[in-house]
């Protein structure tokens, strides 16, 4: 009789192991509802494009939507905690700020950038703007020969660091502005590709603080007008936040659609909202291609 | 002339040397002290007793035996009364004439469970006795009564149910100790590391507890004995066989079924045991694929198991000199075939197969060298590879082409080692000794093959093999001041890969103060380093797991850890701990943010980060180890950090085992003589994860155009901000036994989850498809198992 009970209770258990709605292994939770908060992006380089800031609404990882822009936010800027310039939008693109007249920003000095808009939280970051790289000596040999006279070869560059953690992008060009190409690659070890631009190079001193750093980088370069007779190296010293999310994109690039990688978190330093605030200021050096 | 009085100094020299090494341990030159040794061992099967003890009644004077049964007691001069006991065997009372070194085996006699043993209760060394903190073990018998997933019974699955252990997910038998990732346990089966302790991706563990005698784990306060690893050390001793008569027994279950043989080769000199296990979900597979493909043209074969084999032989020459000869072989194999069939010989084949596994053997002699000092000399051998391979043949109109990929990895120890004891007197224990261990890593390769009449080649990319040594030497002494016990010890490591050597001398110290005779408070200070670390993904315990050494760039993981506690005996049964730990970890390794294992291109070097890890917390036991009802209670409340520069922004986050309540109840109840039940539950806090909480449109540059390039980011939560859903689970079962004319059997039904909670195992960002719905985004929640009843057979004659 005792057996008699306990086949029963299994087979009972067995019964509902059956029952397909009671053991659906897969439940959906409930987060917290999303409540939109300004995405803002400032990679100021002193190139192209500089100064721009763009200001956009975050969507909820849950929401359709696409991300949209803010087009009536505050824009302003502050140095050493004064206010020295206000952004205004792009008449032809929304979402996009820029200041009136170009900011010239100096070394060592803290800026602030507030983006305040209504409905949202205003978001504030902080950078200090580092000091113009020197590029103590670079030669560029061209080692292949070809036809089109692109230079294709080796850089040779040496840095002078200073004391400290810093960090550098490097990429090199053709002078002339007509449709060319050009790269820099990380091959030398210390340095990685960028992932903002992969035709440059970033790299932090950790190995060389306050030393020269002197090192070679394969590196291509091409000129839809003629011959490459010299090129233009560009050095920038960048802020850690630069660097921070130039790595997390490039992560988050290689990782895309892979489930078995890491996952990545984008770098940011706005805080109560999302994006990042990064500044570099840019040394160059035009040399003979040898 | 002179060389005479060279020799003088000499010996004079050596007679200070002596006199201070004697005054340091507490040695008086009394001529009428005498030494008791010899081992402890089971009456019914000749096993030696691990940690039994022994002590003089008047005196107090006790030793406890060491990891193969030797003990050794010296005491004045005279009559003494010697007790012998050991947890769940019945005492030995022993009055003799101590007037020489005497050689005396005591063979203890396992008690009947239903047997109310309090008094021998009374004569086993209590917790609060020990200097040694922070360890826990739990007694085999023990470990096979408490309920299992499908039945299997699982050592890792029980000492994850401990304080200070963590699970890593639903039904994983990896172990996360005190804020540690699981490459920071040292697992040792017979002395040897086994580096993927893991089943059927993490879901069971590779030990089998039919061939297992032992099981300790020490989660802090280490003795110098123990090093290479940060956050804990596992030992599991096999059974060494029978040595009196032969014995058998095994199980049939759900998805497995065991046979174990032991016994006697030359009665009480050499005895063996073979242990072997294996699933079979293949064999019930096989009649239905067969079936399925009868009449078609395409032929489906199958490989789906797990097996493990244990093997030991020991043999012992004479009363000074025994040989152990120990071995593991275990391994999962998943396998798929397909041929499709022409009726002209034709054919074309689709093949796929993941095999992985252990190997890990040991040699052992035990030598006596004098009634002080025992020695025993290891040599081991432990290999743990990854074979992925797919592949096709196409056979065409006689000609076969052939295309093969297959991904490898492992790694490979050769080591050997020299551990002595030495106890001069009852106040101190001194153990010594020295090891290295060469390693071989491989790291993953690819090799891509193709072989045809037109155009064969072969692409190798992956990464070169690795080789290090690491080596060690250490000195511990257990000694008792008074009402003061310390084990003080320093253990020296170092490490050599290529042209890189690391060195770390590791100082430790446990000291115990005997409050009363039922109270005592402890304490530990230990330093520990580790010179190999596993690269793991941290969601699943995947056997691509790889094992890399610290290199140049790769610097040692290393810590501290403080621990301050309390232990009691309550009722002579009931003991009591509670301890309080704080841990600092140094150099500890993640993938990086973005990388995965599968990028063979990458150095694994570069893949790696490095960063600070800090856990504390506090831990609180309760455990009855026999009797008519057995189990523990064990509350951890925890905290469990990392910083890494470039993960998470450089900020401190939760690691994502950081439970700050794990709770567990273990009972077993002998009901009746032949019918015993038993309950587990847990509860914990949920594992950290990280979760898209949003996205946002910014620019990343400038395009070929000019003009700003923009694009959404997917921005995730910091890292593991989120929580996913407290787990806990309730699993019952009841064993039936009843002795017949061959043995005993035994049937064991047990119920897993019994209240079906749906813990959660991984949460992923989906849509809801309803059939007019739109697709709405959701996030779900993957629950893994159900309520599962299981009922296993087993058998002992």
């Amino acid at each position: 009789m005792k057996y008699l009970k306990i086949i029963t209770f299994f087979s009972l258990l067995v019964f509902f192991s059956s029952c397909e709605d009671f053991f659906d292994q897969t439940t959906k939770i409930d987060i917290p509802p999303h409540v939109p908060k300004l995405g803002v992006t400032a990679l100021w380089l002193d190139e192209g494009n500089d100064q721009l800031v763009t200001v956009f609404a975050s969507v909820g990882a849950l929401e359709d939507e696409n991300s949209s822009a803010v087009s009536d936010a505050m824009v302003t800027l502050a140095e050493n905690g004064t206010q020295i310039a206000t952004l205004e939008e792009d008449n032809t693109k929304k979402g996009f700020y820029r200041p009136s007249v170009p900011v010239e920003l100096v070394a060592g000095k803290t800026y602030e950038l507030t983006v305040s808009a209504p409905n949202f939280e205003t978001v504030k970051a902080e950078q200090v703007m580092p000091s113009k790289p020197t590029i103590k000596k670079a030669q560029f040999v061209n080692s292949v020969a070809n036809s089109n006279n692109n230079g294709n070869g080796k850089l040779h560059l040496t840095i002078s660091d200073d004391d400290g953690l810093d960090f550098y992008l490097i990429g090199v060009e053709s002078i002339d502005t007509s449709e060319s190409y050009s790269s820099i690659y990380s091959n030398s070890g210390i340095a990685e590709d960028s992932g903002l631009d992969y035709s440059r190079v970033i790299l932090k001193d950790e190995t060389f603080p306050g030393a020269d750093l002197s090192q070679t980088f394969d590196a291509y370069v091409s000129s839809s007008t003629g011959t490459v007779d010299s090129v233009r190296v560009n050095l920038w010293s960048v802020t850690a936040d630069y660097y921070r999310f130039d790595r997390t994109y490039n992560a988050v690039q290689n990782a895309d659609d892979n489930p078995f990688a890491e996952p990545v978190i984008m770098h940011r330093n706005f805080e109560k909202g999302f994006g990042v605030f990064a500044l570099g200021d840019k040394s160059s050096l035009v040399i003979p291609v040898e | 002339m002179p060389k005479i009085n060279l020799t003088k100094d000499k010996q004079t020299m050596k007679t200070k040397l002596l006199l201070c090494l004697m005054f340091f341990l507490g040695i008086t030159l009394q001529a009428q002290d005498y030494t008791i040794s010899g081992y402890f061992e089971d009456s019914e099967t000749g096993e030696k007793l691990i940690a039994a003890n022994l002590f003089e009644a008047s005196s107090g004077a006790g030793v406890t035996s060491n990891t193969y049964g030797f003990y050794s007691l010296t005491l004045p001069k005279g009559e003494v009364e010697l007790i012998a006991s050991y947890l769940g065997y019945q005492a030995v009372t022993k009055k003799i004439m101590l007037d020489k070194d005497m050689t005396i085996n005591f063979v203890l006699t396992p008690n009947s469970v239903i047997e109310e043993v309090v008094v021998v209760a009374e004569k086993t060394k209590k917790i609060q006795k020990e200097t040694q903190m922070s360890q826990v073990s739990v007694p085999v018998e023990q470990i096979e009564k408490i309920p299992a997933l499908l039945g299997e019974v699982d050592v890792l699955k029980v000492l994850q149910l401990l304080p200070g252990v963590q699970s890593g997910g639903e039904g994983q038998s990896g172990m996360y100790v005190r804020g540690g990732s699981p490459d920071q346990n040292l697992i040792l089966l017979d002395g040897v590391p086994v580096y993927n302790v893991s089943h059927l991706l993490g879901f069971f563990s590779v030990f089998n507890s039919d061939a297992i005698k032992n099981v300790t784990l020490t989660k802090g306060g280490f003795p110098a004995r123990y090093g290479g690893r940060l956050s804990s050390v596992m030992e599991i001793n096999m059974k060494e066989g029978n040595n009196k008569e032969f014995h058998g027994e095994g199980s049939i279950g759900l998805i497995s079924s065991r046979l174990t043989l032991e016994g006697p080769i030359q009665k009480e000199k050499t005895s063996f045991m073979v242990s072997a296990r294996r699933t079979y979900a293949d064999f019930i597979a096989k009649p239905f694929i067969k079936a399925a493909s009868r009449g078609s043209d395409t032929d489906f074969k199958m490989k789906l198991y797990f097996y493990d084999l244990n093997a030991k032989i020991n043999h012992k020459i004479n009363d000074k000199h025994r040989v152990y000869l120990s071995a593991y072989s275990g391994a999962d194999v998943f396998g798929t075939n397909i041929k499709d069939k022409s009726p002209n010989g034709d054919y074309f084949v689709e093949k796929a197969g993941i095999d992985w596994g252990n190997i890990t053997t040991a040699a052992r002699w035990n030598y006596m060298i004098s009634k002080k000092l025992f020695a025993n000399t290891t040599m081991t051998y432990s290999r743990f590879k990854f074979d992925f391979v797919v592949g096709e043949e196409d056979k065409a109109n006689g000609n076969l082409e052939t295309f093969d990929v297959r991904y490898f990895s492992g790694i490979y120890d050769w080591a050997g080692k020299v551990d002595f004891d030495f106890i001069p007197n009852p106040k101190h224990y001194i153990r010594f000794g020295v090891g290295n261990t060469y390693h071989t890593y491989h790291p993953g390769a690819l090799s891509i093959k193709a072989e045809s009449s037109s155009d064969p080649f072969k692409i190798d990319i992956g990464q070169n093999k690795r080789y290090s040594h690491e080596f060690y030497g250490y000195v511990e002494d257990d000694m008792t001041l008074g009402a003061l016990k310390a084990n003080i010890g320093v253990h020296l490591s170092g490490f050599k890969e290529k042209k890189t050597q690391y060195f770390y001398p590791q100082p430790r110290i446990g000291l115990r103060y005997l409050l009363n005779d039922r109270w005592s408070l402890k304490g530990s200070f230990t330093t520990m380093a580790q010179y190999i670390n596993l690269l793991t993904n941290e969601s699943l315990s995947l056997p691509t797991d790889l094992w890399v050494p610290s290199t140049e760039k790769i610097k040692p993981q290393t810590s501290w850890q403080a621990a301050l506690g309390a232990a009691t005996t309550v009722r002579d049964d009931i003991e009591v701990s509670v301890e309080a730990y704080y841990k600092k970890m140094k150099n500890v390794v993640s993938y990086k943010e973005g990388a995965t294992f599968i990028n063979l291109e990458e150095s694994w070097e570069n893949k790696i980060e490095q960063g600070l890890g800090t856990a504390y917390g506090a831990e609180f036991l309760i455990q009855k180890k026999f009797g008519k009802t057995t189990g523990w209670i064990g509350y951890t409340l925890s905290w469990n950090k990392r910083q890494f520069d470039n993960i998470n922004s450089g900020k401190e986050f939760p690691y994502k085992y950081d439970r700050r309540h794990d709770f567990e109840m273990v009972v077993s109840h002998q009901l009746k003589e032949r019918v015993s039940v038993s309950a587990t539950w847990v509860y914990g806090t949920g594992n950290a994860i990280s979760l898209p909480i949003a996205g946002y449109k910014g620019y990343v540059g400038v395009g070929y155009n000019g003009q700003p390039n923009t694009r959404t980011f997917n921005v995730l939560g910091e890292k593991n901000s989120f929580r996913m859903g407290a787990y806990h689970r309730l699993d019952l079962g009841i064993e039936f036994t009843k002795q017949k004319r061959w043995g005993e059997r035994a049937w064991v039904f047990s119920i897993y989850n019994t209240y079906n909670h749906k813990n959660p195992f991984f949460i992923y960002l989906g849509r809801d498809y309803s059939p007019n719905g739109t697709g709405q985004k959701s996030f779900k929640k993957v629950s893994l198992f159900p309520i599962i009843p299981a009922f296993s057979y087993r058998f002992k004659f």
